[in-house]
C-alpha cells in the first residue's frame, strides 16, 4: 500500500485544489503516469502514481481543496 | 480556482536527484529562488540537479508586485554562505551554477562583494563549473558593476522584468532607464561574460510595446533572452493580465533572433535561470565570439 501525498509545491503554499482525476478509484496505474491534477494559485500540476499497482483509494474529489501532507489517494501495489 | 489555459501545466517530480538536492540544500543551510519564488519549475529542474543560489538571505528591500519573495528587514549578511554554496556546487557536482540574490539597498555595497565571494569560492573548489550571476541593479552604480564584472563569471544577467510604461506598477521601486544603464555598462565593460536579460508576458504590455523593448536590449550588446509567463505567486501580488500562447511566444523568440540576440528562450514556464546551461553550451565562451570580437577590438 502505498501513500499518494500532497508535496509543498512552493514556500508557503499550504494547500491545492484538485482540478483532474485521469483515474477512477478501482483503474490500474503505471509508476510515473499522472495520476491527479492539483491546481494552486501560480499554475496546475500533475502529480504522478508513485508506483504502479490499483488505485485503491481516492480520498478528495474534484474541486475539494487538500493540505500540504494529506494523503490525496492509495495505491495497492502491484504483485510481483 | 483559477482556471489556467492547458499550456501552464508541470509535473511534480520527485526522484533521487531531487531528494539529493532539496536534502544538500537543508544540510547547508542555503536558499534557492527556486523555492522562494514558488517557481513552478521547482520539481523539473530539481530533479534534473539544476538549482539557482539565493544569496544575502530571503528577504528583499524592493516590494516589487510580481514577486513572491517576502518585503521588509533583511538579514544579516553571513560571510561564510560563499564557501557553502562552493561545497554544494561540489558535491552536487555541479557543471553550472546560477547566483542570484534579493535587493539589499540597506548595504553599501548593495550586496556586490557577496556576489565577487560566491564567484571566486565556486571557481576555487570547482574550476571547470560554469556560473551565471543574476545580478540586481546596485542602482547602477559602476564601481559596483565593476566588482562583479571582475568576479570572472561566465554569465552576467540583469533581469528588465517588463516593459517601460508598466514599470510603475510592477517595479516601484526600480526604474527602467536605470535597469538600462545597468545594461549598457555591463555591455560596454563585460570583456568575457555574456550578457543576459529575462522579461515577463501576461501584466498587460501591447505587443508592439514587447518588439520595441527587444529592439532596446538587444542594443545594450545583450545577447542572451528570456521571455516567460508572468504567474501570480501570492495573493498579495498582480493579477495575471493575460495568457500568452505558446505561438505568441515563438513569434517573440523569431523577432529575437532576427534583431541579432544570439540565444533566446521564449515560452510560457521560460524563467531567468530555467535550463540556464543551455545558452553556454550552445554558445561556447564569449572571447571566441566573432561578431563579439569585431565589435570590441
Amino acid at each position: 500500500m502505498t501513500k499518494v501525498i500532497l508535496p509543498e509545491l512552493g514556500s508557503g503554499v499550504n494547500e491545492a485544489t484538485v482540478s483532474y482525476w485521469h483515474f477512477e478509484e478501482g483503474d490500474k496505474v503505471t509508476e510515473g503516469e499522472d495520476l491527479v491534477e492539483m491546481t494552486t494559485d501560480k499554475a496546475t500540476f500533475n502529480i504522478p502514481a508513485p508506483c504502479s499497482g490499483v488505485l485503491s483509494e481516492v480520498n478528495f474529489g474534484e474541486g475539494d481543496a487538500v493540505k500540504v501532507g494529506d494523503v490525496i489517494a492509495v495505491i495497492e501495489e502491484a504483485e510481483g | 480556482m483559477v482556471k489556467f489555459p492547458h499550456w501552464i501545466k508541470r509535473k511534480v517530480i520527485i526522484n533521487t536527484r531531487f531528494l539529493e538536492v532539496k536534502g544538500l540544500l537543508d544540510k547547508f543551510n542555503l536558499n534557492t529562488i527556486c523555492y522562494w519564488a514558488k517557481c513552478p519549475n521547482l520539481f523539473e529542474c530539481f530533479s534534473k540537479g539544476h538549482a539557482s543560489f539565493l544569496i544575502l538571505g530571503k528577504i528583499c528591500t524592493r516590494s516589487c508586485s510580481f514577486c513572491g519573495i517576502k518585503k521588509g528587514s533583511p538579514e544579516k549578511v553571513d560571510f561564510e554562505e560563499p564557501e557553502r554554496i562552493a561545497r554544494a556546487v561540489q558535491i552536487l557536482d555541479l557543471k553550472y551554477a546560477v547566483i542570484t540574490s534579493v535587493t539589499r539597498d540597506d548595504l553599501t555595497d548593495k550586496g556586490s562583494n557577496q556576489f565577487y565571494n560566491t564567484v571566486i569560492a565556486i571557481k576555487k573548489f570547482n574550476p571547470k563549473t560554469k556560473i551565471e550571476i543574476l545580478i540586481p541593479d546596485f542602482n547602477a552604480k559602476p564601481k559596483l558593476l565593476e566588482l562583479v564584472i571582475s568576479s570572472g563569471a561566465d554569465v552576467i544577467s540583469y533581469n528588465l522584468e517588463t516593459i517601460k510604461s508598466l514599470y510603475k506598477r510592477v517595479r516601484v521601486y526600480s526604474s527602467y532607464q536605470r535597469g538600462f544603464e545597468v545594461l549598457n555598462f555591463l555591455g560596454r565593460n563585460s570583456k568575457k561574460a555574456f550578457l543576459k536579460s529575462s522579461i515577463m508576458l501576461g501584466l498587460g504590455e501591447e505587443q508592439e510595446e514587447v518588439l520595441s523593448t527587444i529592439r532596446q536590449l538587444r542594443l545594450t550588446g545583450c545577447d542572451i533572452l528570456v521571455i516567460g509567463q508572468y504567474l501570480k505567486p501570492d495573493k498579495n501580488c498582480m493579477d495575471v493580465i493575460r495568457f500568452v500562447s505558446p505561438e505568441e511566444f515563438n513569434l517573440y523568440s523569431e523577432f529575437a533572433y532576427k534583431a541579432g540576440f544570439k540565444y533566446v528562450l521564449s515560452s510560457p514556464f521560460a524563467r531567468s535561470s530555467y535550463l540556464a546551461k543551455n545558452a553556454l553550451l550552445k554558445l561556447g565562451g564569449k572571447t571566441n565570439d566573432e561578431s563579439y570580437i569585431a565589435r570590441t577590438g
